[in-house]
């Protein structure tokens, strides 16, 4: 049976937003790593899903692109969140404060 | 019918070439870096900067035997405005190689690797200047990110440093997941990702949001208000050649992307968006200029002073016009000269007092008068004092308000000429009238001068003889004659002049 | 409407010779210094003396123009050339600036080759400003003088040095942003895309564009003179300075405020200078009444000049805005005889502070008896400044006074009463330093004038007499760009616009614009 492009829509919306909620709220750096992989996500379900709906290739190819990017992305965060535990044995972003943020 | 089929040939790869051998370029350094047992890194910087200036030259030999076209189903696209942009970036990273030299020095560790990321973040804005499509937007603009991100957390022994790559970082991809997110709602509401393809959409809500999310994504880049928090914070903890290359080549390179989305995707659009960008100018102006007075870091002053100059730049994007991306061009161009000589002198200060507190600017005409008098030339431009580059920049940059009659916006504009005077004339104040606590005076090694000399002759060629590259930027920009026709100035100032 | 120079680019060369000058004191010693500046200013001052000689008298004309092309899009020109307006002040420049080095030949010791740098991009600057025939380029140079400026009071000033420096900066690039506004509208409004200023004066614009672009002028030009309610950074600026700051200052930066006046309010925008009149009078009157009356308040010699200058230049825009041949002739009279009286004033103050290290009225009293030269030469420029008949702001005052009378007997008797406290503070003045009971303290300090001083009072006392006696040659020169002048008011009151735009409120006259026509046709 076939889903209706809106439902798609909407769980990405969902998940987009926590994904955003998320980022803002948490205070764990691996948290906020975490809720922007949802957001990126959620691009995911809607690309896949407008491409279905469009009949159109695109979509499905920037998928692979932004899967790529994460995955990137999250190389190299670790590495610096790695580098900060160091100096200050904690992955709590109150605790950065050497800098006015 | 899902098809997707791409066809090459070889000339169709020669739109490549500057990029190609750059790739094959910056491996040559770091496997010379890996390979050569105790090189010398001031030589791997050389050989970087040679890699640099060929693919410079090509560039600008493309430029004038006028080399354009598209690959990729124009994905990728080599025009005026490109190459523009690449000889942009390509000037930066020339100028900031030359001013890491001595800086590297300092480095503990990976110093080879550090001219790779360089050239590996500049491969990236190379290409985002020639980004005609979202995918290749996306894909990019986190490709030169990348690069980024290791560079401004480079210093691993001190915190700043680390803290100031975290918060670039979190920021940045959160800016990353905003680009994505949009981009797909663009895509679901057009069925494209090509820019030039979307001209004729008819408006919607999914497109407006979508645009919304790519323009903010696109205003961490830029660091405009209100998406600049990062700035101040990125710009004092990362090393301070990094902190000059941030200042100027990803602005640079966004502002590639930016143009050729509004005034290309987005041109029907216009009447909307002008009030965007109107909201983000006058904001990062004001709210650029008036914190930097507060300032007591020269880099944190230079960074609120470069949130003010996004502002002006935008001035250019809310004209909306030919005239309007002539200015951003040549805007962007003074800007290079300026900021970057800024910040080399920024750098020769704390190579040898340790230290970016602009407290100890103080008298700095009487420890070096070539520093302090290069210093005083380039806060003059940036602050646009005429007859220096900037003010030619932002001349031009007003006539193209003037022209669309954004009256606020120009005196918004004007208003914050002066106010980012008195900051600079507080340095001024430091470097000439304050005496010096320690009079020794400083020496400044050669890389370091050469980047400070091209940056005086940048930014006095470009204020004396400014002909030649406005003809330039005007050339490079004839693609948007058409597209975003200036309204007539004389039926528009009619309230004003008629009767 | 321009004569070519017949090829040599004299103009070109005055403005930028300093600037050579510049160039020889960055690469030779730092000791060199101050004589390359001297030899630089006085072979600019040579270089302008073709100007003078080759001048042809007879025509309202540009001359000695030059023209090329310097921004294509939007239309930019590098155009210079000179008329009867600017001639005089161009002269006044290139005179002073020598004396300016002579007297900062021992009192500056500190950083002399950036002290005579600053000099010299002053010359060009200030020069320049006088001589741009294209909006822009008049505005880079007005822009440009600023940095040097700031420089001098702030690194060679006294005590409050960098708080004078830093307000007389904000306040002028406040104005002059206004300026830049405003130079843009005109572009656009002019229906030609020029910023040529020739054809800009062609131009008619409409009454209300017109009087925005009065203010955006008036925020400008006001605050260089300055007029009445935008004096305050005078006095700061005056008393920070080193003497040859405030010299340059007093005589060739407050004539740039009122050059603006004649060379663009008067001729781009004449309706709206007709209308706006009254207003500009009545800060005059209130500017000449004023500036005389805080000087009478001041123990401090320079303050009091500085106050003096507010008044005198309250007369300049008098005459200018009484817009009849008189009241602008005097006006510009008016303009290089404030620049030589009050040049000559302040170096004299400048003199006895490198003796004595006070501008006290009180630490400097009695100076006839030790320094009869210097006594003489102060009552000659003191006296000059009060208007005596037979020196030169004599005949100035009185054309501005002439001129004023015709627009306005109540505003007329106001100026004259301006002269009158001129007179009283001035000699009161006069009384104490000279005649006064010498200071102790001071007496073995005080040792007559030097070959070197001589050399930059004599000059000044030349042109007191000769401009007081004679000064026809000055007139000459300024008739034909006068009259031109006058001729386009006329055009504008009589044909374009019988009635004023606004209701004149503010109007000192009782007979206003009746009078102004009678005498003017």
């Amino acid at each position: 049976m076939d889903v209706p492009v809106e439902y798609y829509l909407a769980l990405s919306g969902l998940v987009f937003l926590i994904g955003l909620v998320g980022v803002l709220v948490r205070r764990n750096i691996i948290i906020i790593l975490l809720s922007i992989e949802l957001m990126l996500n959620a691009t995911n379900i809607n690309f896949v899903a407008f491409s279905s709906y469009l009949g159109n290739l695109a979509g499905q190819v920037f998928v692979f692109f932004a899967l790529t990017v994460a995955a990137a992305e999250v190389a190299v965060g670790l590495a610096i969140i790695i580098a900060l535990y160091r100096h200050h044995e904690s992955i709590n972003v109150d605790d950065f404060s050497l800098l006015k943020w | 019918m899902m098809t997707f089929d791409l066809t090459l040939t070889g000339s169709d790869l020669l739109l490549l070439a500057p990029e190609i051998f750059l790739t094959i370029w910056m491996c040559v350094v770091l496997i010379v870096d890996f390979s050569v047992k105790n090189i010398d890194h001031e030589n791997l910087a050389y050989l970087s900067i040679g890699g640099i200036l060929t693919t410079l030259v090509n560039v600008i030999w493309f430029d004038y035997i006028g080399v354009h076209g598209s690959l990729f189903k124009d994905m990728y696209v080599l025009d005026g405005v490109a190459i523009f942009f690449k000889i942009i970036i390509l000037i930066a990273t020339l100028l900031v190689l030359l001013i890491s030299i001595d800086y590297v020095k300092k480095f503990k560790y990976f110093k080879g690797e550090y001219y790779f990321l360089v050239m590996m973040s500049a491969l990236g804005m190379m290409f985002m200047a020639s980004a005609q499509d979202l995918l290749s937007v996306f894909v990019t603009l986190e490709f030169s990110t990348f690069g980024f991100y290791v560079l401004v957390a480079y210093l691993r022994e001190d915190a700043r440093s680390s803290e100031a790559g975290l918060k670039f970082f979190i920021l940045g991809v959160f800016a990353a997941g905003l680009l994505a997110y949009g981009i797909s709602l663009v895509y679901g509401e057009t069925g494209t990702l090509v820019f030039s393809e979307m001209t004729s959409t008819p408006g919607s809500y999914g497109l407006a949001i979508g645009f919304i999310l790519i323009f903010a994504a696109l205003g961490f880049k830029i660091g405009a208000v209100p998406f600049h928090s990062w700035i101040p914070d990125t710009y004092q903890g990362a090393p301070t050649p990094v902190t000059a290359f941030l200042s100027i080549a990803p602005k640079g390179a966004a502002l590639a992307i930016l143009i050729r989305m509004f005034f290309v995707a987005l041109a029907s659009f216009k009447p909307m968006w002008v009030l965007l960008f109107v909201v983000a100018s006058i904001a990062s102006m004001t709210y650029g200029n008036i914190v930097a007075i507060a300032q007591t870091n020269i880099k944190r002053l230079l960074a609120y002073s470069g949130i003010a100059q996004i502002g002006n730049v935008m001035i250019g994007m809310a004209a909306g016009t030919k005239r309007g991306s002539d200015a951003i061009l040549f805007y962007l161009l003074t800007y290079l000269f300026a900021n970057l000589g800024a910040f080399a002198v920024v750098i020769g200060v704390s190579n040898f007092i340790k230290s970016d507190e602009i407290e100890d600017y103080n008298g700095l005409n009487r420890r070096s008068p070539f520093l302090a008098a290069a210093m005083l030339l380039f806060l003059l431009s940036l602050a646009g004092v005429p007859p220096l580059a900037g003010f030619i920049g932002k001349l031009y940059i007003f006539v193209a308000a003037m022209e669309q009659e954004l009256y606020t916006l120009l005196i918004v504009g004007l208003i914050n000429i002066v106010i980012s005077m008195y900051y600079y004339l507080i340095v001024v104040k430091k470097m000439y009238i304050n005496e010096p606590t320690d009079p020794t005076s400083i020496t400044v090694s050669a890389p370091l001068k050469t980047a400070v000399y091209i940056g005086i002759a940048g930014t006095l060629l470009l204020g004396i003889y400014p002909k030649p590259f406005i003809d330039w930027a005007v050339s490079a920009t004839l693609m948007f004659s058409n597209l975003v026709a200036p309204t007539a100035a004389a039926p528009v100032l009619s309230p004003l002049v008629g009767g | 409407m321009t004569v070519s120079s017949g090829g040599f680019p004299w103009i070109t060369l005055v403005v930028f010779l300093p600037l050579l000058g510049v160039a020889a004191i960055l690469l030779a010693k730092e000791e060199m210094a101050k004589w390359i500046g001297l030899a630089a200013s006085c072979v600019v001052l040579l270089a302008s003396l073709p100007l003078w000689v080759m001048f042809n008298e007879t025509t309202a004309a540009m001359q000695f123009v030059e023209k090329h092309q310097w921004i294509a899009s939007p239309s930019i020109h590098y155009a210079v050339g000179i008329d009867g307006i600017s001639l005089p002040l161009v002269l006044l420049t290139t005179f002073l600036t020598p004396l300016c080095v002579l007297v900062s030949w021992t009192s500056i010791d500190t950083r002399v080759r950036e002290f005579m740098i600053s000099l010299l991009v002053m010359e060009t600057a200030t020069v320049g400003v006088f001589v741009s025939l294209d909006f822009v380029l008049f505005y880079i140079f007005w822009e440009t003088m600023l940095i040097p400026m700031y420089l001098l009071i702030g690194i060679w000033g006294g005590a409050n040095r960098v708080y004078a420096a830093i307000k007389f900066f904000l306040y002028t690039l406040a104005g002059s942003v206004l300026l830049l506004v405003a130079i843009i509208v005109l572009y656009f409004s002019s229906g030609e895309n020029t910023f040529d200023i020739l054809t800009l004066s062609q131009s008619a614009y409409s009454p209300t564009l017109q009087s925005w672009l009065f203010w955006a002028f008036f925020a400008a030009f006001a605050v260089k003179v300055p007029m009445f309610p935008f004096h305050t950074w005078l006095p700061d600026a005056h008393v920070e300075a080193p003497t040859a700051g405030s010299v340059i200052l007093a005589s060739v930066l407050l004539k740039m405020g009122t050059y603006g006046f004649l060379r663009f309010s008067l001729p781009m925008l004449p309706d709206a200078s007709l209308s706006f009149t009254p207003i500009i009078m009545t800060l005059s009157v209130i500017a000449i009444i004023y500036g005389a009356y805080m000087a009478f308040a001041q123990s401090d010699l320079k303050k009091l000049i500085a106050y003096s200058s507010v008044s005198h230049m309250g007369f300049v825009t008098l005459g200018i805005f009484a817009m009849n041949a008189q009241g602008i002739e005097g006006a510009i009279l008016q303009m290089v005889n404030h620049g030589i009286t009050t040049g000559g004033l302040f170096l004299c103050v400048g003199i006895i502070y490198e003796r004595t290290h006070s501008r006290e009225i009180d630490d400097n009293s009695g100076l006839a008896k030790p320094m009869p030269c210097y006594a003489t030469f102060l009552v000659i420029f003191a006296l000059s400044s009060v208007g005596l008949p037979g020196m030169n702001s004599f005949v100035g005052e009185f054309f501005v006074l002439v001129g004023t009378f015709m627009w306005s007997k109540l505003a007329a008797t106001l100026a004259a009463l301006g002269v009158i406290l001129a007179a009283a503070y001035i000699l009161w003045m006069l009384q104490r330093v000279v005649y006064g009971v010498p200071s102790q303290s001071m007496a073995s300090k005080l040792s007559d004038l030097n070959p070197r001083e001589w050399a930059m009072l004599v000059p000044l006392v030349f042109f007191v007499f000769w401009i007081g006696l004679y000064p026809k040659p000055l007139l000459d020169v300024m008739h034909a760009s006068v009259d031109n002048l006058i001729q386009h008011e006329v055009k504008v009151m009589t044909v374009d616009n019988p009635e004023p735009i606004l209701p004149a409120t503010l109007a000192l006259s009782d007979s206003l614009s009746q009078d102004r026509k009678a005498m003017l046709q």
